[in-house]
């Protein structure tokens, strides 16, 4: 197997790319086609995870099933793997001075410490430039 | 126990989950000792097949961009996040007060 392309999902591009949107960025969305064909790898961190649930029950997202179906069916995919939280990101989020948001700080220390691109459209992220960006 | 070199040939599918948790580079091996020893112990399920979520979910047709999602979020959290983090011990003498239905901060 070649060496794979891998990248950390942010929120916002994973629902882009369950709902097919068009709003999904052009080598974003090629990212996720090529780990429709299990061609490459995404990670989840914990904080998207929380973040979707958060968005399905305040009605900003119709995910048709419960947050964990949801999760179950994407990880039956061995290209999506979730991405557990750890101290060493909490610490990472909490060193982050360019956004006040809890889960964007998260899912930036959960790029940093694999050391891959974040799957974002986030301008605020970009601008920091803490992590490349995938868009 | 003494270690053994094989060579080995795994489905595409395999090898990229392999890769997905780390085990891709130099430590295949412990990746396939872990396995079978867990397969050995019984601790393994059956992987179930592949499920799509593309085009199974739905965006909000007034926020397609989900322009407005991060103040959605925050205003989950404004009602626990105005709470004062820091309880007032009762002076000598004074009732406490009841207890409030409303969660506390945790």
């Amino acid at each position: 197997m070649a060496d794979l392309h891998a990248a950390v999902a942010d929120t916002h591009a994973l629902l882009f790319h369950a709902s097919r949107a068009a709003a999904l960025g052009r080598r974003a969305a090629a990212h996720f086609d090529a780990c429709e064909r299990q061609q490459a790898l995404t990670y989840v961190p914990m904080a998207v995870i929380w973040e979707v649930g958060l968005l399905a029950r305040a009605s900003r997202v119709n995910l048709r099933r419960p947050v964990r179906d949801f999760f179950t069916d994407l990880f039956t995919n061995p290209a999506y793997h979730p991405y557990d939280l750890s101290p060493e990101q909490v610490y990472l989020a909490d060193d982050l001075r360019f956004t006040r948001d809890p889960f964007d700080a998260l899912i930036v220390a959960a790029a940093r410490t694999l050391d891959l691109p974040l799957i974002s459209r986030d301008g605020d992220i970009r601008s920091s430039g803490t992590v490349s960006i995938l868009w | 126990m003494g270690k053994k070199s094989v060579s080995v040939t795994l489905e595409e599918a395999n090898l990229l989950w392999l890769r997905g948790r780390g085990y891709g580079r130099g430590n295949l091996s412990a990746a396939l000792d872990d396995l079978i020893t867990a397969a050995r112990a019984g601790q393994l399920g059956i992987a179930a097949p592949v499920r799509s979520v593309v085009g199974t979910i739905d965006l909000p047709a007034d926020d397609p961009a989900l322009e407005h999602a991060d103040g959605a979020i925050r205003e989950l959290f404004a009602q626990s996040l105005s709470r004062p983090m820091l309880g007032r011990e009762p002076r000598a003498g004074e009732r406490p007060a009841r207890r409030r239905r409303t969660g506390r901060r945790g």
